[in-house]
């Protein structure tokens, strides 16, 4: 077995950290020995999108999340709706979630057009959402935790088409209001948790390597691993957030 | 009510130093509320006034300014518990009133350099580097370039700015319309070094004039070295600069520097690149305002590691045998990185603890772990590891995916007690790399102990926590 994971623009979309995804998707993979191969797409590619098992789209400094609103839009814009529309797993952190939406409207009213991939729209709002974050999700099937660090200022509002990923236990998640955080639509997750997000969520990890596995092989039963250092990470983040 | 401002808050510092608690901010704080001219006022009093700012190296580079200062004769004041907020500033001018200081030499945390500029109108302004740190408090590094240069705006008309020319974040700030306002670039020339070995996920490989990436042609560690863009953007010609260069691994270097005031060795006794350029910074600034070079010359090879910089200690165990211990701060991905890179092959010959707090002044959001490098040390440790400190699982967690096997982690969350594991585990050398908070808590336990029966290599008092 083997995976192809496409990393969007790792070289703009950098800032926190979040090549952490990555790199626990391939780990991972590898563990329970299934090939991974790892490919940056940078900005002015053209790429077939759909070509891959899964794609990731990290976060960037806000120059470099103009570049590639444009790029989104004028180079890769269709092919990566073709890969969604084929199911391709996608993970979308903070700026890269922002971007897959319908819109992003800036603090001088002006709006950004986005990629209309996940049901929501974003504003800007005026004070950053900085802090640890903790959410219950029901993804897999059972509830569980989600751990991780956000730290945006746009409010994201989610639409009738998507379902957000969890919870807010401790945190401020999509918009600081209606107490949730992420969008869920298909195989997509959207989410404004960086940490790395995966690492220390490794359910979340096995279930989008699931919905790769399944889309290129059929059904498909991941081999369990140890995660006591992942799940002893998790805990003390899930006791102290929310003692 | 100056004057009775100055009393009280002397008054403060003496209780402060009496209680033997930290905190060199709140008197500082107290004098600035009862009379918020203070600073002005008493910035006003010393002859000239330099700041230092940049993301990595300030409190080394600001004391080896201070060192410069005082061997050639001068009588110059620094912030010397690195307490460099405007609170903490204000407390160091109150503390030296009195003195006639021809000089006082302050760093600055990036984000107080406005309210710092507008108040002291310093003579010469210093920016190290801009990386990655502690996204949590400024957003992003945009922002935190954006206030520097809005500090430098408010320069008074013929002071000077001193700026790393191979970091081109630092650089691109002399190279817009500044008439009013003195330029001096610092760096190294393209031949005296290799190009680094570690993977650097940067903070700055794009052009901030029109977005392409930079070409390197030579790449010293992280962003910084001989870089240009298809724009016209280019690293501009430093007239300070290493221009011969022998690396003496953990002894740190023989640097020959061509500057305007003739051409010099300088005996650089601290390892790393980084340190490397702390001091070039230093003596850039120190000629900027006509220190001799003799002076020059004398400070930088007495130069010792700021408390936790590189500095070596001789630590025993709790039977009573003696170990070597090397503590280096890593706060960020590019400190973290080079700090390996200098330090790999003795490190993965023995042992090595991390020691990484989440609290206020380290940072509390953690991502940053995965850009560091930690794969190419993977690639070569073969040893277990000590993670301790209140994100030890979380620097576990990122080692166990950089390819080291979970059997040689050994996580000790209480830094006490990873302390004593790890000195009983290391053969003869300890390697510990702390994050802000966990140096100053390792600071304490040594203290609290007595345990320091010596120095080995460098000689230097050890300062009182900030």
């Amino acid at each position: 077995m083997h995976l192809r994971i496409g990393h969007l623009y790792p070289e703009h979309l950098n800032l926190y950290g979040d090549r952490g995804n990555v790199i626990a998707l391939a780990k991972r993979a590898e563990w329970r020995s299934i090939g991974v191969m790892v490919e940056s797409i940078g900005l002015n590619e053209e790429v077939d999108l759909s070509q891959y098992d899964l794609l990731f789209i990290g976060g960037g400094q806000d120059r470099d999340q103009t570049l590639i609103a444009k790029d989104l839009k004028l180079v890769k814009g269709n092919s990566l709706l073709d890969a969604a529309d084929g199911g391709v797993p996608l993970l979308a952190v903070c700026g890269g979630y922002q971007l897959l939406g319908k819109y992003y409207r800036l603090s001088t009213g002006e709006e950004v057009e986005g990629l209309g991939l996940l049901d929501i729209s974003t504003e800007a709002g005026a004070k950053r959402l900085i802090g640890n974050i903790v959410l219950e999700t029901e993804l897999t099937g059972e509830k569980q935790t989600v751990v991780g660090f956000e730290n945006h200022s746009g409010r994201t509002f989610l639409g009738s088409e998507v379902k957000p990923l969890g919870k807010v236990l401790s945190g401020s998640g999509n918009n600081g209001e209606d107490g949730f955080e992420g969008s869920v639509q298909g195989n997509i997750i959207g989410t404004y948790i960086h940490g790395s997000l995966l690492p220390k969520n490794p359910k979340i990890t096995d279930w989008l390597l699931t919905r790769a596995l399944e889309r290129k092989f059929g059904q498909v039963q991941l081999q369990e691993l140890n995660d006591n250092l992942e799940e002893s990470a998790h805990q003390v983040m899930v006791k102290r957030s929310l003692s | 009510m100056r004057f009775i401002a100055v009393l009280i808050g002397k008054a403060l510092i003496f209780l402060v130093r009496l209680t033997g608690r930290g905190g060199s901010n709140w008197p500082g704080k107290v004098v600035r509320k009862l009379f918020p001219g203070i600073l002005p006022y008493l910035s006003l009093k010393v002859e000239k006034n330099i700041l230092v700012t940049g993301t990595n190296g300030k409190t080394t580079t600001n004391k080896a300014i201070y060192s410069m200062l005082t061997q050639a004769g001068f009588n110059a004041m620094y912030n010397n518990t690195g307490a460099n907020l405007i609170t903490g500033i204000t407390t160091a001018y109150v503390e030296k009133y009195g003195q006639k200081n021809e000089f006082a030499t302050l760093e600055v945390d990036e984000a107080n350099m406005v309210m710092a500029v507008r108040e002291i109108q310093p003579q010469v302004v210093l920016v190290t580097n801009f990386f990655r740190d502690q996204l949590d408090r400024y957003g992003e590094l945009g922002k935190t370039v954006q206030l520097v240069k809005e500090g430098l705006s408010l320069l008074p008309e013929g002071s000077t700015i001193v700026l790393n020319a191979d970091d081109p974040l630092t650089a691109q700030l002399g190279m817009q319309e500044i008439d009013k306002l003195r330029v001096v670039f610092y760096g190294l020339q393209s031949n005296v070094l290799r190009n680094t070995a570690f993977a650097d996920v940067s903070d700055a490989r794009h052009c901030l004039q029109c977005g392409e990436s930079y070409v390197y042609e030579k790449n010293f560690y992280a962003h910084l070295g001989h870089y240009h863009c298809s724009c016209g953007f280019r690293r501009p010609e430093p007239t300070v600069f290493v221009s011969r260069l022998e690396d003496r691994g953990s002894s740190g270097f023989l640097a020959e520097i061509t500057s305007p005031q003739g051409i010099f060795t300088v005996d650089i006794p601290l390892p790393g690149v980084y340190n490397l350029y702390n001091l070039l910074a230093a003596i850039a600034v120190a000629l900027t305002v006509d220190v001799p070079l003799a002076g020059i010359k004398e400070a930088v090879r007495g130069t010792g590691a700021a408390f936790g910089r590189m500095e070596r200690l001789l630590l025993g165990t709790q039977d009573g045998i003696t170990k070597e211990t090397l503590i280096s701060l890593v706060k960020n991905p590019a400190g973290f990185n080079a700090v390996m890179e200098t330090l790999l092959e003795e490190i993965v010959e023995d042992q090595l603890l991390i020691v990484v707090n989440d609290l206020d002044a380290d940072g509390r959001d953690i991502s940053w772990f995965w850009d560091v490098d930690f794969e190419t040390l993977a690639q070569k440790a073969s040893n277990e590891i000590v993670v301790s400190g209140l994100r030890a699982q979380d620097m576990a967690v990122r080692l166990k995916y950089a390819g080291i096997p979970e059997e040689r982690l050994v996580v000790v969350p209480e830094i006490e007690k990873a302390l004593d594991i790890s000195l009983e585990k290391a053969k003869s050398r300890l390697y510990i790399l702390p994050s802000y908070t966990a140096m100053l808590k390792l600071q304490d336990v040594l203290r609290k102990r007595g345990q320091v029966q010596g120095y080995w290599k460098t000689e230097k008092k050890r300062m009182r926590s900030a």
